[in-house]
């Protein structure tokens, strides 16, 4: 599974939800995908969950879809035990985690190419059925619950998800194949 | 600080049409928390850094929201990089309420907050965020409503910094 094809698969499917992208390759990604006045391509490390919880909690009406990275969630984590405890129904996160700090040039390995695991710490920081995924195939049924929900108010709120997907940082460099994704929330 | 100026101040958010504010409790002006929670005009947010306290408000004042996000002065520091990279670049109206802790008034300074109050303004002056020190509940509902004309109007991050009397 590559992010691209996430993207790729997700971009047509939106109409007025709210997308917040991180500062990684995702940014140029759904930029060149998605050209609708409701994405915010943040650019900024760390902020995109962030500002998610905030445009969720204000809109309430509107779903939120936020695309955050490996390494940005890993500057921001205290962001998960509050999103955990504030649990904005109407909010959905992906992480692709692709192991690396690929804007880096080297795509310098991340934590999570090593021994830490987003989906446990989401968890472990509240965040309910956290649940990674490796395959495009199961990530479009992942998303797909989240995408066709017609209101925030028909989601649970153990039924959120916060997708970490992952691939190596060695395929970073000459194609788009990641080799992992986990999930959460 | 004493329950009087502490209702002054949730009348003078509330005076301002403030209406969503993040928050992390810190000593010198924490009686206003119980007292925004008890007005629904207010949706409050907990937050566990000051960083994400700025990035949330920021979020919901995207979202149509007049946002405050309250900290104290060491909050500045820690969230300096999100007040740049969204609030600043983003252009996001936001009033910072911070307890202006170590500066000269502050009635309970010490050896554990001078360092950071000494430097607080110089930081602010770096990020280029107005701001204004409030000693005393006096005009207090103006100042507030000129700060969030301020924001309004600069379309910045702009902080009211609280000192002396709110410091006892």
């Amino acid at each position: 599974m590559i992010r691209y094809d996430c993207f790729e698969w997700l971009a047509p499917q939106m109409t007025d939800q709210i997308v917040v992208t991180s500062l990684s390759g995702q940014r140029v990604e759904w930029g060149h995908l998605s050209k609708r006045d409701a994405d915010l391509n943040l650019g900024s490390m760390g902020n995109a969950l962030a500002v998610g919880i905030g445009l969720a909690l204000a809109l309430p009406h509107r779903k939120v879809f936020v695309f955050e990275s490996d390494g940005s969630v890993l500057l921001s984590l205290f962001n998960l035990p509050t999103l955990a405890n504030l649990n904005p129904p109407n909010m959905a996160v992906f992480v692709f985690d692709n192991q690396a700090y690929s804007g880096t040039r080297i795509s310098y390995p991340s934590a999570t190419a090593g021994k830490t695991d987003l989906a446990a710490i989401a968890r472990g920081s509240g965040i309910e059925h956290a649940v990674t995924v490796t395959e495009l195939d199961d990530f479009k049924k992942e998303a797909t619950e989240r995408s066709t929900s017609p209101a925030c108010a028909s989601l649970s709120a153990k039924s959120k998800k916060l997708w970490v997907i992952g691939r190596s940082p060695e395929a970073m460099s000459i194609s788009w194949k990641p080799n992992i994704a986990s999930c959460a929330i | 600080m004493e329950q009087k100026l502490a209702e002054g101040l949730v009348d003078a958010l509330h005076a301002a049409g403030v209406n969503f504010i993040t928050y992390l409790p810190e000593t010198r002006l924490s009686e206003i928390i119980p007292l925004l929670q008890s007005d629904p005009s207010f949706q409050m947010v907990p937050v566990g850094s000051e960083a994400e306290g700025v990035s949330i408000a920021a979020g919901a004042a995207l979202g149509g929201k007049v946002v405050a996000s309250y900290m104290e002065g060491t909050g500045v520091y820690v969230s300096c990089y999100n007040i740049l990279t969204v609030g600043v670049r983003y252009g996001v109206p936001m009033l910072l309420l911070v307890s202006y802790v170590g500066s000269f008034a502050d009635r309970r300074n010490s050896f554990l907050y001078v360092q950071r109050g000494t430097k607080l303004i110089p930081q602010l002056e770096a990020l280029d965020v107005q701001y204004q020190v409030i000693r005393n509940g006096e005009g207090l509902e103006r100042k507030v409503k000129d700060a969030v004309r301020m924001m309004n109007s600069l379309k910045q991050p702009v902080a009211l910094l609280f000192t002396e009397d709110f410091t006892l």
